[in-house]
């Protein structure tokens, strides 16, 4: 990668971390599984970064490499072994956990493949066809998962407009 | 989330998304950037992802990593292919085996019921000023906080000696869990590894299952001190369900098996479905497990039951959606109702609708949350709401005859 190039990579990734951090929390529920798959993303991202940024939608092609991260445990293994990071500490975040607490665990309790599509097509914005490609499935599937998906949140959480 | 079947979920469900607060990370752009570099050396050099990353174990260790610890290979139990008795009408039944009555409330409160024990002397819930409040054969009283700053409070569960589990913040803290006994709440000692730590059930012995976010599933053992910082149950990935022998109930790798823990701590794997593996266990009480295993895809998923004895899995595939708790006699609540509402799924499968308090059939706008159920299966603690704040009522369900 040539220093133009590792700019605009640059200049990408502080742009689009936080992003990528919250869909891969709500994806695993578990913090450091987040950064593995994240780390694991940027890296293939920066081995791929001129077929990535060529691409119609790039933040499509990254989130679908973040979910292949995700769902597949042997690059997650891989991934972990060379994160050797060692943790800094750093403020936590404020937790008021009226709603936010009751989502995330309700998230958590979702099969991954739910979990994986409320999180693309709701957070990240991916459309349906974009979520059957990350998820390697059809655009029905997705459909399907996503109605079961939605249904599963509602009977695992109070209606918003009554808290 | 609204159950208005012409509502539009986006943006709802985004802005819930992106409300969950976020631990801290440890990547930056700059370490991203060493990270890709070193890659394409790799690939330069022509030294495989695979062999790097099998010589980097091999000669660092140590690492800070998650789940590093080896897990025992757990067992796995017979599978009962059989499926449950068809209920003998297609659509729910037994409205009249039930009543149900409001809680009552104290002067000004509007509460929520989040749990019931065992024996349904004791309900627990949260006021809409993040109090825990707590049901002694029906009446009502405030519990004490377990600190003066408290900026959110949750009430989890209760157990038949009236101790209560539930998460609060706030006084800089940013999220622990408390438990209420013998007079007094108190904060739960914290994790060794630290960072945030939940409650997520309590049984009558005292033991309290917990989550943290650097260690996962955690349990404060009631012979342990009360000082004593919980144990990490590593053999389990996630737990959500507590045993009153401290059988512990959850699952391996995200879903990818339901697990339960002996009391001695041993992993069992439950059955699962032959050629569909998943699942998850979501509440015990007695011999019986509850939760989800996959239906027709991989990632549906239906009610499930197992009996921890014989390792027998029952799948309940008119119920295609999670149990939240279950009684002694295997019965379980479900949400299967009209309009997201909680129904009773009985063991052999039939769907029992519970009745509203007006006694009138239930309409859209109003939700019927049953959340807990007594071992002997004849009381059900809930609410009853509706489409403002000021219409939930906390509620109790009585079999009648």
């Amino acid at each position: 990668m040539n220093a133009g190039d590792e700019r605009e990579y640059a200049a990408y990734v502080t742009a689009r971390l936080p992003a990528l951090h919250r869909a891969a929390y709500l994806l695993t529920g578990d913090a450091h599984r987040a950064d593995d798959i994240v780390q694991a993303t940027l890296t293939c991202l920066y081995v791929h970064w001129r077929r990535a940024r060529a691409a119609d939608n790039t933040d499509a092609y990254v989130h679908r490499m973040l979910t292949h991260q995700f769902l597949d445990e042997k690059r997650l293994a891989w991934s972990r072994v060379l994160l050797g990071l060692a943790h800094r500490d750093r403020p936590a975040p404020a937790f008021p956990f009226e709603d936010h607490h009751l989502v995330h665990e309700a998230l958590r309790k979702l099969p991954k493949g739910q979990r994986a599509v409320l999180v693309l097509r709701f957070l990240c914005d991916l459309s349906v066809e974009e979520t059957a490609s990350a998820l390697r499935c059809s655009a029905g599937n997705v459909k399907s998962q996503t109605s079961r998906a939605l249904e599963a949140m509602r009977s695992l959480l109070p209606s918003r407009s009554q808290t | 989330m609204s159950t208005d079947p012409d509502y539009n979920p986006h943006d709802d469900v985004a802005a819930l998304l992106r409300e969950i607060p976020l631990p801290p990370t440890r990547i930056t752009t700059e370490h991203a950037i060493s990270m890709g570099r070193k890659a394409i050396r790799r690939r330069r050099r022509g030294i495989t992802a695979a062999a790097a990353a099998a010589v980097v174990a091999a000669t660092a260790g140590g690492f800070t990593l998650a789940n590093p610890a080896p897990r025992p290979a757990p067992v796995n139990l017979p599978l009962h292919s059989a499926l449950p008795t068809p209920s003998a009408s297609p659509s729910p039944v037994n409205l009249t085996g039930w009543t149900v009555a409001p809680l009552p409330l104290l002067d000004g409160t509007v509460a929520t019921v989040a749990a019931m024990d065992s024996t349904g002397r004791y309900i627990a819930g949260t006021t809409s000023g993040f109090k825990a409040i707590v049901w002694d054969n029906l009446s009502p009283r405030l519990l004490p906080p377990p600190s003066s700053t408290i900026d959110d409070l949750q009430v989890v569960n209760v157990n038949s000696t009236g101790s209560v589990v539930g998460n609060a913040a706030g006084g800089g803290s940013s999220g622990y869990a408390w438990v209420y006994r013998d007079g007094a709440a108190t904060k739960l000692p914290a994790p060794r590894a630290g960072g945030r730590y939940l409650a997520r059930d309590i049984n009558d012995r005292g033991d309290i299952l917990g989550w943290s976010e650097r260690s996962g599933p955690i349990l404060w053992r009631a012979t342990a001190s009360r000082t004593a910082a919980p144990t990490v149950l590593s053999n389990v990935d996630d737990a959500y369900a507590l045993g009153d022998d401290g059988s512990v109930g959850g699952t391996a790798n995200d879903g990818d098996h339901p697990v339960v823990l002996s009391p001695t701590g041993q992993a069992r794997r439950m059955a699962e479905l032959p050629g569909k593996p998943g699942g998850k266990v979501f509440a015990i009480s007695g011999n019986w497990a509850c939760g989800w295993v996959p239906a027709d895809t991989d990632s549906n998923l239906m009610s499930a039951r197992w009996n921890m004895t014989t390792g027998e899995l029952t799948p309940f595939p008119s119920v295609t959606s999670f149990p939240v708790a279950i009684s002694a006699s295997g019965a379980f609540l479900a949400g299967r109702g009209r309009f997201g509402s909680k129904v009773l799924v009985l063991p052999d499968g039939t769907i029992v609708e519970l009745p509203t308090l007006s006694g009138s059939p239930l309409e859209r706008g109003t939700e019927l949350d049953a959340v807990a159920i007594t071992a002997d299966g004849t009381m059900i603690a809930g609410n009853q709401s509706g489409l403002k704040a000021s219409s939930r009522i906390p509620a109790l369900w009585r079999r009648s005859g």
